[in-house]
This record gives C-alpha cells, sequence and structure tokens, in this order.
C-alpha cells in the first residue's frame, strides 16, 4: 500500500519539527542514474545483469543531467550503500561516495560489449561485497 | 697503518667489511653486501666482489688505491639443490563428478535426476526427474522461459550451466531449482545418466554430497559402491556446489606413484627406505646413519631421477664428474602440490602428496684460490684466502655484545644450514646440513600451486596484508592502516605484499591466511627442523640442552619471521637464541667479513 503523496509530506513535516531526521531511502540499493531522454533502458541492460548475478538489489531512475561523472557521483550519494553508476548517451561510470567526485572508480563506453558491461555491473556489486574486481 | 677489506662470498650475496688497523687494533669504517654474481666459487663471483668493494670504499670515502689488503673466505665448500616429486595422483574417469567452487551459484538445496540437454526437453513423454545442461548459446533469459514452460510438464530438479548465469536464471524461474554454473566444459558432461545437483547457503558448504553416505542416499548405492565413493565425496567437501553424476564406468581415483626407493650409504652400513613412506621415515633413516657417505635414488625410478638431477647439476657447477659427487646430507619434507585433475570438467585442482627433498654436496674444489689471484691482479691489491668459514663466522658473530664463549652459531643461508659451535678453550666444530632458504621457497611455491618462483621468494620475504575498502588495508597482524588517497582498484580486496616499493597484489585466488600458514610451515619445516638437527650435531653430548646460547647468522636471519620461529622452538630445549647483532651494528649480516678482518689483524701481529 502507498501512501498519499501530500500525508507522505505532512508525516516528514511533523516529523523534522519533532527533530526526528528521516531517512527517505529505506533499502540498501546500488543507484543507477542515466540521461533522461536521450536513452533507453534497453541499451545499458547487461550491466543490471552482472549486478543481479552478483546479488546486489538495485534501483534505476532517470535524472535531468548529462554528465556522466555528476550522474554516477549523485548516485553514489544518494545510495545507502555508497554505490552508483552513472550513464549519459556516451559513458557508463562507477562512482563511490567517498571518492573525489571527478574521479570515478571505473568508467567505459556505453557501446562496449556486453560482456564488458556485465563485468562493470558485476564490479560495483563488488565493490559492495568487498570482492576483488573483474578486469575492466 | 693499513687499510683491510674482508670479503665473504656466500650462495647468495657478496659481503665486505673495510676497516682500518693500527697498532693492532681494529677501526671499522663501513661494510657492503651486493647478490653474489654466477655461482658461489666460480670467476663469475668476480664481478659482485668488485662492486661490493668498491662501494663499501665509497661509503668511507676512499679508493681503490687506499686499500692495502683483502681477504677472502675460504668458503664452505657445500652447494644445495633442490627437488620435488608428487607421489599421488588423481584421475577422474568419464565425468563422474563436477567440484568447483564457482562464486555466485543459483538457487539453494539438492537436486536428483537424469541429465538431459536443455533443447531436448521437448523431446520427453516420460515423468521422470530431471537435471538440464546448459550450454552457452543458450541465453538465461531463454533458459529460464524453457524451465519454467516445461517445469509443469516434467519435473526439473536442478541444472548445470557453462556461463556465469547461475544467479539470473534462479531469479526468473517460478519454482527454485539449485544451478552450478561456470562449468567450462559443458559438452563433456554425460547425458541421460543419473546425476545429484547441490547448492549450499551464501556461507555453507555442500553437506551431502561430501559425505559418502549422502551420496549413497541420493544414489541408492550398496556399501561396496558406498566405498568407492570416498574420494568423490573427499573432493568436495568446502565446496558451496557440486554436481555428482552417476555413469556405468565413472570413477575417482586416487592413485599412489611409485617414487622409488632412497638409498643411505655409510662405511658401516645402508638403509633404504621407499620414498612413499614419506618424509618422516626417510628423515629417520638419515638421522640413524652418522657419517653419511652417499645417497643415491633407485635408478629409473622417481626418487632417483630426483637426486641424478641434483647430482648432475653439483657436477656441472663443479666440474666434477656426476660419480664423484657424494650427497652427504638429504631434507625431506612431506608437502602438498596442488594439481589439476585428469579428466575434470570446470578446472578442478586437488591437493596431492608430495615429498620435497633438499640434497649438500660437499666439494673439495671451490676455486677460491683461482677467484683471489684473478682479483689481485685485476685491482693491484694483495689478496688472502684465509680462514675456514665457520671460525671467521664464529670470531664474527662474537662481536654481538652479550655474548661469550662457550657459543653455538647458526648460519642460515640459501643454499645449507650450517652450525658451528667454540668451547672455552676456543675450539671450533661445524657441519653443514642440506635445506635452507631456497627449500622455503620451493615448498611455499609448490604449496600454493604458483606458476612464478619471483612470487613465492617475495611471499617468503614480506608481510602480507588484506586491502578491505578503497581507503584502508589491514595488516596480516590484524592492524588497519588508512590511505588518504584512494588505493588502486586493481588492488582492491585483494591479498597484497608489503614491499618497499609498494603493494604488490596476489593475483591467485588465495586467501590470507592460507598464505600465511603454509609460509609458516614452510619456515618451520625447513628451519625449525634443522636448527635442532643442527644444533644436535655439533654438541658436545649430542644433546641440545647442553647448549645454552645460540645466535643466528646469515640471509635467513634477517627474515621477519624465522628467527622469532627459532627462539620459540628452541626455548622448549632452554636454549637462549637470537638474532647476531655483529659489531652492534650489523644485526646478523657481515660475521663471516667482520672475523675475516679481525683474524688478518690477529695474524700480522
Amino acid at each position: 500500500m502507498q501512501w498519499p503523496q501530500d500525508l507522505y509530506c505532512l508525516w516528514l513535516k511533523r516529523m523534522n519539527n519533532m527533530g526526528v531526521q528521516v531517512n527517505l531511502e529505506i533499502k540498501p540499493t546500488i543507484k543507477v542514474y542515466y540521461e533522461k531522454d536521450s536513452i533507453n533502458k534497453d541499451e545499458f541492460k547487461f550491466l543490471l545483469y552482472g549486478i543481479e548475478e552478483e546479488g546486489i538489489p538495485y534501483e534505476v531512475h532517470s535524472m535531468n543531467i548529462d554528465d556522466v561523472t555528476t550522474l554516477s557521483y549523485n548516485a553514489s550519494k544518494d545510495s545507502r550503500l555508497g554505490v552508483g553508476l552513472g550513464i549519459n548517451k556516451e559513458e557508463i561510470a562507477l562512482h563511490y561516495e567517498r571518492l573525489d567526485k571527478l574521479s570515478p572508480l571505473f568508467r567505459i563506453k556505453l557501446q562496449s560489449d556486453s560482456h564488458l558491461l556485465r563485468s562493470l555491473g558485476a564490479n560495483a556489486a563488488r565493490l559492495v561485497k568487498r570482492m576483488s574486481f573483474k578486469k575492466i | 697503518m693499513e687499510i683491510i677489506a674482508g670479503v665473504d662470498i656466500g650462495n647468495a650475496s657478496t659481503e665486505v667489511a673495510l676497516a682500518r688497523a693500527y697498532d693492532g687494533k681494529v677501526e671499522f669504517l663501513s661494510s657492503n653486501i651486493v647478490s653474489t654474481t654466477g655461482i658461489k666459487g666460480t670467476k663469475q663471483n668476480i664481478n659482485g666482489l668488485f662492486k661490493s668493494i668498491t662501494e663499501a670504499l665509497k661509503k668511507a670515502g676512499l679508493t681503490v688505491e687506499d686499500l692495502n689488503k683483502i681477504g677472502i673466505n675460504e668458503a664452505a665448500p657445500v652447494i644445495g639443490d633442490v627437488a620435488m616429486e608428487t607421489i599421488t595422483e588423481t584421475i577422474i574417469t568419464e565425468s563422474t563428478m563436477i567440484g568447483h567452487n564457482p562464486s555466485t551459484p543459483g538457487g539453494v538445496g539438492i537436486g536428483v535426476g537424469e541429465t538431459i540437454r536443455i533443447e531436448k526437453l521437448s523431446e520427453i513423454k516420460d515423468n521422470k526427474d530431471y537435471i538440464v545442461v546448459i550450454p552457452p548459446e543458450v541465453s538465461f533469459n531463454l533458459a529460464a522461459k524453457i524451465i519454467n514452460f516445461y517445469q509443469s510438464k516434467v519435473n526439473i530438479r536442478g541444472a548445470i550451466v557453462k556461463n556465469d548465469d547461475g544467479v539470473l536464471i534462479n531469479n526468473r524461474l517460478d519454482k527454485k531449482i539449485p544451478i552450478v554454473d561456470e562449468v567450462e566444459l559443458i559438452d563433456k558432461v554425460p547425458i541421460g545418466m543419473l546425476s545429484a545437483v547441490e547448492v549450499a547457503e551464501v556461507g555453507g558448504t555442500v553437506e551431502v554430497l561430501s559425505n559418502p553416505y549422502g551420496i549413497a542416499t541420493v544414489f541408492n548405492l550398496n556399501s561396496d559402491e558406498a566405498k568407492q565413493v570416498v574420494p568423490i565425496a573427499r573432493a568436495l567437501i568446502g565446496n558451496r556446489s557440486a554436481v555428482v553424476i552417476k555413469t556405468p564406468k565413472g570413477d575417482v581415483k586416487e592413485r599412489r606413484i611409485p617414487a622409488g626407493c632412497i638409498e643411505v650409504i655409510s662405511f658401516k652400513k645402508k638403509a633404504k627406505i621407499n620414498v612413499d613412506e614419506g618424509a618422516e621415515m626417510i628423515m629417520s633413516a638419515i638421522n640413524s646413519i652418522d657419517s653419511i657417505e652417499d645417497i643415491k635414488g633407485e635408478p629409473g625410478t622417481n626418487a632417483g631421477g630426483m637426486l641424478e638431477k641434483v647430482r648432475q647439476v653439483m657436477s656441472n657447477l663443479t666440474e666434477q664428474h656426476p660419480k664423484a659427487i657424494k650427497i652427504q646430507d638429504l631434507l625431506a619434507v612431506d608437502t602438498f602440490i596442488p594439481q589439476k585433475v585428469k579428466g575434470g570438467l570446470a578446472n578442478e585442482f586437488f591437493l596431492e602428496n608430495a615429498v620435497g627433498v633438499a640434497a649438500m654436496v660437499k666439494s673439495d674444489k671451490l676455486q677460491m684460490e683461482m677467484i683471489a689471484k684473478e682479483l689481485s691482479t685485476k685491482i693491484g691489491v694483495e689478496v688472502k684466502v684465509g680462514g675456514v668459514e665457520a671460525d671467521m663466522a664464529i670470531k664474527g658473530a662474537l662481536t654481538t655484545p652479550g655474548t661469550n664463549k662457550p657459543l653455538a652459531i647458526l648460519d642460515m643461508g640459501a643454499g645449507s644450514t650450517d652450525a658451528s659451535v667454540i668451547d672455552k678453550n676456543g675450539e671450533i666444530k661445524s657441519i653443514h646440513l642440506a635445506g635452507a632458504g631456497d627449500m622455503v621457497t620451493l615448498l611455499i611455491k609448490t604449496e600454493l600451486g604458483l606458476e612464478d618462483l619471483e612470487l613465492a621468494e617475495d611471499i617468503k620475504r614480506h608481510p602480507l596484508a588484506k586491502v578491505e575498502s578503497l581507503f584502508h588495508i589491514r595488516h596480516e597482524d590484524g592492524s588497519v592502516e588508512f590511505f588518504e588517497k584512494p588505493l588502486k582498484p586493481e588492488i582492491f580486496s585483494k591479498v597484497v605484499l608489503l614491499k618497499k616499493g609498494g603493494m604488490i597484489p596476489i593475483e591467485e585466488n588465495l586467501s590470507l591466511e592460507k598464505i600465511i600458514s603454509v609460509r609458516r610451515t614452510s619456515k618451520e619445516k625447513v628451519f625449525v627442523t634443522n636448527a635442532i638437527r643442527a644444533l644436535r650435531k655439533v654438541s658436545p653430548t649430542n644433546n641440545l640442552r647442553d647448549i645454552e646460547f645460540v645466535v643466528m647468522v646469515g640471509g635467513s636471519a634477517l627474515d621477519f619471521e624465522i628467527p622469532q620461529l627459532i627462539t620459540d622452538a628452541l626455548s622448549h630445549y632452554n636454549v637462549v637464541a637470537g638474532r647476531a647483532n655483529i659489531r652492534g651494528i650489523e644485526g646478523p649480516r657481515n660475521a663471516v667479513a667482520t672475523g675475516l678482518v679481525l683474524s688478518m689483524v690477529e695474524k700480522d701481529e
């Protein structure tokens, strides 16, 4: 069951007035942010398969941002796991919340072969699981 | 006043001590160490020697013209070599099991059924249980659709997959089944045979297929057949997932390779031991014989080949006929070698038993005189070969603060372990034993299944750490070190060697604990065993307890844990043992070079 949006906002306001910090995101997931209106989700499905095979949950959102580092950095900041993926027309970047914004961990072309996309997805999950990375 | 240099050419390094002598007094100026060039006791040594001397002179602000005299050690005429022989092997016939450990298998539980290719599911009419075999060309989406479609008509109990798709398939199934993936040689999986697939929970290990009675239950085996599946069950212990396939002729066999005999010969008696019986039996035979004349391997067997190889290497080194080479000590060690299983489907490795040996040969032909003559003409300085190496080492070791006669030294090098003891009257007794640093390196290399000898050498010498995040590592002693800048992704979550130049990742899939345990036991098997063996032989009563003080010198005494292992082991015999500190500054290095300088000054008086 979903809360009506205004009721939810009311509740949030009240909690804030009481001095309670509410974590809006409940589920720990890897966040995947992609540039709105310029790419089809299908273009990076292998990236998501890579995360899934490693058994870590993820969420995909579209954003009005075109810079791949910003996309991935924001995703990592919004993720409770601290791990985010950003995708624009050309590239995919994997970011970790504690890294410098301008230097994501890995960066590949969106048009890479499916194997590489899966490896990058797996690496996002492995960053969470603390397992050594697949070769990129 | 004279400037003199003492030079010690060892198996691995060449050391120099430089001193000024006047009125019978010695003032040490500098010391230096370089890698020995060529094999100890050959002309190639001169290059390293020359370099080491000039560097030492430079440190003291001197040149070759200032040098008055050089003393070279009468090198202990001992050369060591190592060899290894496997004594068991495992063969899988007709692909009866898959025992590898994919990182992400799918589903959980055990499924039993007849193997069938996924594309043949449509031809099935009966209502039996099946295990589907999925080749790489079938995508996980398609595979899941097919399984979901047929699940209502036939009972699909499990799956064996080539691609790394186990979780992906499982997530798309209506009814969950255990799935083992990343099976490399999927085409070799026998079709139409009864098989069992088991996947444990995350963090768990297979319970049914690692138990002989579990396999017997699944396949309805009688007691005779249950006996035969013991090697299969054993091989699957500790895996998270496994497949066992029952084929009419299929089998996993452990075979003992006839390794042959080793014969230990002395003037009085001979002892013959079968290498199969393991290192302990070989060592008890060797320790039972006092002055060994030679050690031979049975011709035409692995043992024979192993010792003949050592003999051949020695004969090339010393330019003597192989028949003239006498092996005078041998250290045998039980070990394991991970070997690829013959007939495996997923590149499985089994730990096979093996015996490693280090052999020691005495030769009377090390050409130190020749080296001295050549060096003398090259730099125009008088070069003397002086002093037995063991005597020099003791003389040098006695410069360690807090030592006094009587004293025993343990010289642990790369090729051999030497022990000497000096009594109150200055009488010196010494012995050379086979097995030292090189043997440890070989054991580390084989037990960890490394390709590269350099890596094994690095593992021996350097402590380890685990990279736990992009910003911190945990050292092997448990302490944590943080970094301001992120570490390279290439080393993330890997075990790394902490070398001076930085962190070197170990690419092999080995845990920190495993590497540490192999490293320590290898050092113990060689150095602790040899320390006890050597001290027992030089002790005036053959009893270890009658030696009070032991100092350790030589390259392996520099190791970060060997001295502690030995100190600990010898403390059980009430022996005080510790690392030398030559002249109070050099640590366990430079003992022989220092001893040479001191003896040259004494002689001049």
